[in-house]
């Protein structure tokens, strides 16, 4: 593995500022990365060569020019396939004929004025409709730690190209846990912000009310960097008219002992019969003991129903997928695999008055989950996944009933956080028996970003997925 | 609230313009539709709290909203 490949965001902004790197030779090495992994992990739908290298000679002239730099000056990057650039087509975890965008989606704006390049774009599940990383058009993506098992998704190449250590930072998209669970399964940190902090303008959307755009990174401080360039109001997305503009720009190392001394982490009393793996349980229970050997008083709290709140969620993307894909569906079913045409359908059957029921009800969840639970403690600590990271075979088509188990199986513990609005962090803790990474989740109150990313940065020394990275192949 | 099996999702599926829906398909979408409905319901019963209407949700987070801590 090249010496690129292990650095940050923040580690290669401070490399091309002094000179050590030039943005050719970060770029070159990107590109050479992400090929000598994709026969292995399928994580690009794309790769943009000769506009990055291009990008790259411009980013280098800029600096022997001595012109002032931007925060992300010359880093390569890649998304999931679904923010839009004008006068591309974005797949959308599909082969099906797309026309190109007409709008270049806001944060791939604010990366571009921040001086990011785009290396390519990300395999993602059909339409970002799937928990796995399985993708009938495209082909699976794969987890890079063992190739057999699921990446997760439906950011299944944002996962794996970050843990990969293909690119420092990807962007991806949550709706009910597709940022989380593959930063979990992929062993890098995955941020799902609060339901308004960043434009949905010119991303794909699923589900509108709980449609989320986030970040997998390996750093907190790279996270805390790449959330100050992407925040604030966009006059095209409404829902961020009211979003306050975070004060995390930079977050600084802290060289105490006790970092997160006075900070309250609140451990679930129960779960409501989600059942948790004992490899997970063995991991989480260690992540509390080095949390609070970090200073956090941890304490037991009692949550609400969490599988029922995931129940209402699904009852949002179901009816908001179904009149998203309403007209493409009734011209073009074949155009969708029979499991996601399905999944995407069933919101048909779903009367208008249960749907306005369930959203009626997310207002007061929400103010009861915050005046209890989040009194209780500063931070919520919980699964992300509550299972091993199961293969893709297990989770396969055609797998019958054990299949949609594992499958029902790994969202219960994510997806309530969307329908709350409430910012939800994944962080890599350990890995399990089959040697693959599991993380713990953090939830803090509604913008409460610097929360979570002020306990990630304290305890990323101690993450182990986090510390080393998964071979390469030959 | 009406009863939901394949028959009822195929006429909807009719009347919607959705003619590729076949039985197997309706059948699928009645067993996850009706699952769905019957989490509503469940959740309307166990609320304590009452519904409210979903126009103030960003305002809510916003309300609620917590600084660095």
């Amino acid at each position: 593995m090249s010496e690129f490949a292990a650095w940050t965001v923040t580690e290669t902004v401070a490399a091309v500022a002094a000179r050590r790197v030039s943005v050719r030779e970060l770029v070159a090495a990107t590109l050479q990365r992400a090929r000598q992994w994709q026969p292995e992990l399928n994580a690009f739908v794309a790769l943009f060569a000769d506009a990055a290298l291009a990008a790259a000679a411009r980013a280098d002239e800029q600096m022997q020019a001595g012109e002032s730099l931007p925060a992300l000056h010359g880093v390569p990057l890649a998304h999931k396939d679904l923010f839009y650039r004008a006068g591309r087509a974005s797949g959308c975890g599909t082969t099906a004929r797309r026309p190109a965008a007409q709008v270049t989606s806001t944060l791939l704006s604010r990366l571009d004025a921040a001086g990011a390049i785009e290396v390519g774009t990300l395999h993602m599940c059909e339409y970002a409709l799937g928990p796995t990383g399985h993708n009938a058009w495209l082909g699976d993506c794969h987890n890079p730690w063992r190739v057999e098992y699921a990446p997760g998704g439906s950011s299944s190449g944002s996962g794996a190209a970050v843990g990969a250590r293909i690119v420092p930072l990807s962007l991806g998209s949550d709706t009910g846990g597709s940022i989380r669970l593959p930063a979990s399964l992929c062993g890098v940190i995955g941020l799902k912000p609060t339901f308004g902090m960043l434009s949905r303008h010119g991303m794909l959307p699923l589900s509108p009310s709980l449609d989320t755009p986030g970040i997998c990174a390996r750093s907190a401080a790279d996270i805390a960097l790449v959330l100050g360039v992407l925040a604030g109001a966009d006059a095209d997305d409404p829902t961020t008219a009211r979003a306050p503009r975070p004060a995390i720009a930079t977050l600084v190392p802290v060289n105490d002992s006790k970092p997160l001394g006075g900070l309250r982490i609140g451990t679930a009393a129960g779960l409501h019969g989600v059942s948790i793996d004992p490899a997970v349980k063995t991991a989480l229970d260690d992540s509390l003991t080095q949390l609070s050997m970090l200073g956090a008083a941890i304490v037991r709290v009692e949550v609400p129903d969490l599988p029922q709140l995931s129940d209402l969620s699904r009852v949002l993307v179901y009816v908001e997928a179904a009149a998203v894909h309403d007209e493409q569906l009734r011209m073009h079913a074949s155009g969708y695999s029979p499991q996601v045409r399905i999944r995407a359908a069933t919101g048909l059957a779903i009367p208008p008055q249960v749907y306005q029921r369930a959203l009626a009800l997310r207002t007061p969840a929400l103010r009861e989950f915050v005046s209890t639970v989040l009194a209780a403690c500063d931070v919520l600590h919980l699964p992300t996944l509550p299972i091993a990271g199961p293969t893709l075979a297990d989770t396969a088509v055609g797998g019958g009933a054990p299949m949609w188990q594992k499958i029902a199986a790994m969202v219960p513990c994510t997806a309530p956080f969307n329908y709350l609005g409430l910012p939800a962090l994944s962080m890599p803790c350990g890995f399990t028996a089959n040697g693959v990474p599991t993380g713990f989740q953090l939830v803090a109150r509604p913008y409460g970003e610097a929360t979570l990313l002020r306990v990630a940065q304290a305890y990323e020394p101690f993450s182990a997925p986090l510390r080393r990275a998964p071979s390469p192949p030959a | 609230m009406h009863e939901l099996d394949a028959d009822t999702v195929l006429a909807l599926a009719r009347e919607l313009g959705h003619d590729w829906i076949d039985r197997e398909t309706a059948t699928r979408i009645a067993t996850g539709a009706a699952a769905a409905i019957r989490a509503v319901l469940e959740a309307e019963q166990g609320s304590a709290v009452g519904a409210s209407p979903p126009a103030s949700f960003i305002d809510e987070l916003s309300a609620l909203a917590g600084g660095a801590t």
